[in-house]
């Protein structure tokens, strides 16, 4: 009865929503009937108190919209919106953050307002998210707390001494407050500098209780400025990893919007893996036709990965369906619809997961079957933790974890066949075959090769 | 021998390139293998030289 309670308002509305699927979906395929996006992100502004490896976007400066340029440009969708994300930056820089909700929330009644933070000001954040939590009081906030790791290595990885310490002391001024309509959730970027901190990190989950946990693959986005920067994991560690953070929090209890995120993340971190080895648009994208981002300074892009514009809201006088159905957007949107991108997008897609509801339904007792397993070490993880973890899991099997898990290969071995090889230490190489595989020239290790792919 | 084959990732994390060691006994079978490697992870090859 306590979660149906908690969740009611957004039930209804994604009955609401459910409702739309099938208009959306006419709206991708033959552009009619013409809707409007029930997913936006606001990027409030670029500002940030954090330098993390994985984000440059506070080297970008521009003028930001004001509470009533938000109220124009909202007064001008009504309630077709279901989902905000108010990001940056660093939204609660913004001292106008209470009111920008406050203007959201009176023209558009969203089921869900969702604002990831650092978290590191604690002094001004549990006030605000307590007013915004008072005024919005049909709406779910989701407040997500940013930790990559624990301790030190979080403020090394965030750039900011100190940021670990206050993002906790944030937390727990928010766990304290207990406000029936607000969701705290700590949010993860999966990049290739946290991959050895994942155990030390999920422990710190489980001890904290969270109502959600999420993670998000660290991508190269034009929004972040990182386009360039090596921060994505691999596809084999990141597969590694994802398979190890289910298979802990699969058994975590979660509340209120957090039972339907994990719900939903579980089939995004699937598409994630077919989407690295596909590299293409497993299933349609909806960003475009469903979801949207504008920027600090009032661009409407269908996406932050492309970072696109289709038009700026100061040039149509706040006016986004003039826009949204423009042939300037439809351009973009055919683009999509070709499949001339594919990205992970968390945000994206969520709708793209709603949009396309079979996949739901095929994956849903998978998870009840205890899908998700350690199918095989996480990077750096020691090796004793991962005997106890594997043996406490009883299914074993697939093709594939044989690989990755398999054999290890001894220097000076030869083979029938070209292969690559991958080192503990996280090197690769290639090996003509009747040629001796070597000792690692990276750490020296000269029997820890796992065979990666045969080259035929 | 060893080459040393600079390969750019193509897709989610597009455009940072990126170093393997490929072991062959000459050039031409190192570029054959680096197009292997590169057709079946979708990478693409920069440039091969000879290492050390």
């Amino acid at each position: 009865m306590g979660v149906l309670s908690e969740v009611a308002h957004p039930l209804n509305s994604v009955w609401k929503l459910i409702s739309q699927v099938p208009l959306f979906m006419l709206f991708r395929a033959v552009d009619w009937p013409k809707m409007l996006p029930i997913n936006y992100t606001l990027s409030l502004l670029y500002t940030c108190n954090s330098r993390c490896l994985t984000c440059n976007i506070w080297t970008k400066h521009v003028n930001n919209f004001s509470v009533d340029e938000y109220d124009a440009t909202f007064k001008s969708v009504g309630e077709t919106p279901f989902w905000f994300t108010l990001s940056g930056g660093e939204p609660f820089l913004r001292q106008d953050i209470v009111d920008i909700c406050k203007v959201i929330y009176r023209n558009c009644k969203p089921g869900i307002i969702n604002i990831p933070t650092n978290a590191s000001l604690y002094d001004v954040i549990p006030s605000a998210v307590e007013e915004i939590c008072k005024y919005c009081t049909e709406t779910q906030v989701v407040i997500n707390i940013s930790i990559d790791a624990v301790g030190t290595r979080h403020d090394w990885i965030r750039g900011f001494p100190g940021n670990f310490e206050k993002a906790m002391k944030t937390y727990k001024h928010l766990k304290e407050m207990s406000l029936p309509n607000l969701t705290i959730g700590i949010h993860s970027v999966i990049s290739r500098f946290n991959l050895e901190d994942l155990e030390d990190l999920v422990n710190f989950v489980e001890s904290a209780k969270p109502d959600s946990f999420i993670t998000e693959i660290a991508e190269e986005r034009i929004e972040l400025d990182t386009v360039g920067s090596p921060i994505t994991p691999n596809l084999m560690d990141y597969e590694a990893a994802i398979d190890y953070v289910m298979s802990r929090i699969q058994n975590m209890s979660f509340k209120k919007i957090g039972i339907f995120t994990r719900f939903f993340r579980g089939h995004y971190y699937e598409l994630v893996k077919q989407i690295l080895r596909k590299r293409e648009q497993v299933i349609p994208c909806y960003a475009g036709w469903a979801s949207c981002q504008i920027s600090p300074d009032g661009d409407v892009w269908p996406c932050c990965i492309r970072g696109q514009s289709i038009g700026n809201l100061r040039k149509h006088n706040y006016n986004f369906p003039s826009i949204w159905f423009s042939a300037h957007a439809r351009e973009i949107r055919n683009s999509i619809r070709k499949k001339e991108c594919y990205c992970t997008l968390a945000n994206a897609h969520y709708t793209n997961i709603l949009m396309n509801p079979l996949i739901l339904l095929k994956k849903v007792p998978r998870h009840n079957q205890g899908y998700y397993q350690v199918t095989s070490r996480p990077p750096f993880m020691r090796e004793a933790k991962f005997k106890q973890i594997q043996e406490s899991i009883m299914r074993i099997n697939n093709s594939r974890q044989e690989m990755v898990r398999g054999i290890r290969f001894k220097a000076d071995t030869t083979f029938e066949a070209d292969a690559r090889f991958k080192c503990l230490c996280g090197t690769r190489i290639s090996v003509q075959r009747g040629q001796p595989l070597p000792t690692c020239i990276q750490c020296g290790r000269a029997d820890w090769w796992r065979l990666e792919a045969v080259l035929e | 021998m060893r080459f040393r084959v600079t390969f750019q990732f193509v897709g989610t994390a597009s455009g940072f390139p990126f170093y393997e060691i490929v072991y062959a006994d000459s050039e031409t079978s190192a570029k054959q293998i680096a197009e292997k490697v590169a057709k079946k992870f979708g990478y693409r090859i920069l440039k091969i030289e000879y290492f050390e």
